[in-house]
């Protein structure tokens, strides 16, 4: 918490086209950043309407003041452990080609500021799995480490066309 | 009459003439008959001769043939031991007693003297040995009469044989025939007179045998009356016939006396006090009774004077265990007396703390009551305090859901500041104010969702800390119920306490009454415990002397049962 804190603190004169911030939310115990460029907004858990014959990790869709919008639970994009949604889980709203999707998350966490220069590229490791796919590099923040996702590549071309061909 | 003479070949005669039997007759002169003598001094015997018309001529003229006797002698001799031969009963005689050579000159002689024309007392006497002969080996007189009528043919045929006229053969028969009668009553005289005396010695030996036997008997029976029973007959000297009669007398006596005898030296056995015997012969009927009746008496005599020594043998043991047992009695009563002073002094105490017991069991009683009271209080103290408790627990359940609210409207207000930090974000250069007021919104949003949990924590500890207060005051409660069901427990003991002790100071009471009795019978039993050693003595010096009477007998061991032999053992030996 003291982390967060200290994390949360906006530095003035930081770029002003929002470069190198990010919004940070907890899988487990693991934090995670998405660019802020790209959340629309964050709301809690909503009631998902489940759709025939999509991939396990579309749960299927909500209304958002009338918009229809898919839900992908990122646990289960991750290839993680489903876990029951509870009143801390929250939708991330992320547009994507101006194609907006709800990200299911445990909890949201801040908005965090992560110069460049703290930013590595992720391991090369693993490559016949494309477990790092989704990752845009390594954000360090004192002792944590960030995991930076890359929102492009969060989804597959094929499933974001699935996605613009529901809405 | 006699076969074999038709067979016999004319025999020559004395004078070996052969010439013609006729011619023969016609020139011989007649013989001349010598003079015949009688010369028996016996005048008896002479009257029977005279009687059985016997003269001297008729001696002389058997005698006026001698020479013709003497030369035919072995041809009559012959002829008639041919005739004894052919009958079994005469052939037996002769073999057993002689044979016919010893006798054939015996009988020569003998017809000698029939020719010799003299009787004298030579004569007779030779007739009269060969009747005494004769009757000793018992041969007929039939015997004699065959030998004279054998003679007398053979040689009237030896007569006609040798021409002699008719006239001569009619003397010679009747002369020889009067002859053979005389000579014939002679020998049967001196056979009848052997077998007279024969018989009157054999009835003087009967009469001489049956004398004796009877004074044998009477003697027997005179000692028999005079109780000399070991007498016995001296057989040995008797004939046969005698001595078996006698020896079983002897015998039958032997037989009586034989068990009375072995009854007798039984008998003083037992008399010398020796009861190990017994009669072992074995005997039937009469005497059996008698061995069976001796030995049953031994029997009985032995089993009473062994049940006399176990009896006195317990008898010795009892009375010296008395007389112990009297002497223990009287220390034991003396120790009883100074016992019994101890045991006053010690009632006299208890009954002061018997009283003492009866005032504290009351006071104790009080207090239990008491404690009841504040027990049944302190119950009902801790019912009130758990309902309190519950109270207080409700209240942080309400607490809890009112922070709970609070933790929501926090969150709430953490997304619309951190959707306000975006938006503020979005907007870059010109967001940037209100970058900072969302981040201030969302600092206090996340104040107040601490705030939030810690009191939640805390309100969690209390409701824990209140459950664990709810649980032990529960738990008294049950302490509580278990003292007060205690101290009814106590509460009765105590008063089952103070009837004890009422019914300890009755019972003591009675105690010491009983005591006094026990004192008074304490000292009657030390009187009383002497005249039983004393009396224990003098059974003890009586069961001695019985046994000495006792030991003089000598008992039987064998046939006894073991622990009988064991008391017969011990019982002379105790002491």
């Amino acid at each position: 918490m003291e982390a967060v804190d200290e994390a949360v603190v906006l530095e003035p004169g930081v770029n002003a086209a929002n470069e190198g911030q990010f919004l940070t939310f907890m899988i487990g115990e693991q934090q995670y950043g998405v660019e802020i460029k790209y959340v629309t907004e964050i709301i809690g858990i909503q009631n998902i309407t489940s759709l025939p014959d999509l991939p396990h990790f579309m749960k299927g869709i909500i209304n958002l003041r009338g918009k229809v919008i898919p839900v992908v639970d990122v646990r289960l994009r991750f290839g993680m452990e489903e876990r029951d949604y509870d009143e801390r889980t929250c939708i991330i709203v992320v547009s994507i080609n101006d194609t907006n999707v709800g990200l299911v998350v445990d909890t949201v966490a801040e908005v965090m500021n992560i110069p460049e220069e703290s930013i590595e590229p992720p391991p090369k490791v693993n490559s016949k799995a494309n477990g790092n796919r989704f990752i845009y590099g390594l954000g360090k923040v004192q002792d944590n480490v960030q995991i930076l996702l890359d929102t492009q590549k969060l989804l597959f071309d094929e499933e974001l066309e699935q996605l613009s061909a529901i809405t | 009459m006699f076969p074999f003479f038709k067979n016999k070949a004319p025999t020559p005669s004395g004078s070996g003439e052969n010439k013609d039997v006729t011619e023969i007759k016609l020139h011989r002169k007649k013989r001349s008959y010598p003079p015949g003598k009688i010369a028996v001094n016996d005048t008896t015997i002479r009257e029977e001769l005279k009687f059985l018309g016997l003269t001297e001529r008729d001696l002389g003229v058997v005698k006026a043939w001698k020479d013709v006797a003497q030369e035919n002698m072995d041809e009559l001799i012959d002829a008639f031991y041919t005739h004894v031969q052919n009958f079994p009963q005469t052939r037996d005689i002769l073999h057993k007693h002689s044979s016919v050579e010893r006798q054939r000159p015996l009988l020569t002689a003998y017809v000698k003297t029939l020719f010799s024309g003299v009787i004298d007392n030579d004569y007779l006497e030779m007739r009269k040995r060969v009747g005494i002969v004769h009757e000793r080996i018992d041969l007929s007189s039939s015997y004699y009469i065959a030998m004279y009528e054998i003679i007398r043919s053979v040689f009237i045929n030896t007569l006609k044989e040798i021409c002699a006229s008719d006239e001569e053969i009619q003397d010679f028969s009747e002369s020889f025939n009067r002859l053979i009668q005389v000579d014939t009553a002679l020998t049967i005289r001196a056979f009848n007179t052997a077998r007279l005396e024969k018989v009157e010695a054999g009835r003087k030996k009967q009469e001489k045998m049956l004398n004796n036997l009877g004074d044998e008997i009477l003697g027997l029976t005179e000692n028999a009356r005079h109780g000399r029973l070991g007498q016995r007959i001296d057989a040995h000297k008797y004939e046969p016939e005698v001595r078996d009669v006698l020896l079983s007398i002897n015998e039958v006596m032997d037989v009586i006396m034989e068990p009375v005898n072995e009854a007798l030296s039984v008998l003083k056995e037992m008399a010398e006090g020796n009861l190990d015997v017994k009669m072992t012969g074995r005997y039937e009927g009469d005497h059996k009774q008698l061995q069976d009746s001796l030995n049953t008496t031994i029997d009985r005599q032995n089993e009473l004077l062994q049940a006399i020594s176990s009896a006195v043998k317990q008898v010795a043991g009892g009375s010296s265990q008395v007389s112990d047992v009297s002497q223990s009695l009287s220390q034991s009563t003396t120790q009883q007396a100074s016992s019994l002073q101890e045991i006053t002094a010690s009632l006299t105490e208890i009954g002061g703390q018997v009283q003492q017991n009866a005032d504290n069991s009351g006071q104790a009683h009080d207090l239990s009551r008491e404690t009841q009271e504040k027990g049944e209080q302190g119950k009902e103290r801790m019912a009130r305090m758990s309902e309190a408790m519950d109270e207080v627990k409700k209240s942080s359940d309400q607490i809890g859901k009112i922070i709970k609210v609070i933790d929501e409207i926090a969150f709430q207000t953490n997304l619309l500041a951190l959707n306000a930090a975006v938006e503020a974000a979005r907007a870059g250069v010109h967001g940037k104010g209100f970058a900072v007021v969302a981040e201030e919104v969302r600092n206090l949003a996340q104040r107040s969702a601490r705030a939030a949990r810690e009191t939640t924590e805390l309100i969690e500890g209390n409701n824990d800390k209140v459950n664990r207060g709810i649980r032990y005051a529960g738990e008294t409660s049950v302490v509580f119920n278990e003292i007060v069901n205690a101290i009814d427990k106590i509460s009765v003991l105590i008063d089952e306490i103070s009837v004890a002790s009422r019914e300890q100071s009755i019972g003591l009471k009675e105690v010491n009454a009983g005591l006094s009795q026990i004192d008074r019978a304490t000292q009657d039993n030390t009187a009383l415990s002497e005249e039983s050693a004393a009396a224990a003595e003098e059974l003890s010096s009586q069961a001695e002397e019985l046994r000495g009477l006792v030991s003089r007998f000598k008992l039987r061991v064998n046939g006894m049962g073991q622990s009988a032999m064991r008391e017969n053992e011990t019982i002379f030996d105790y002491n």
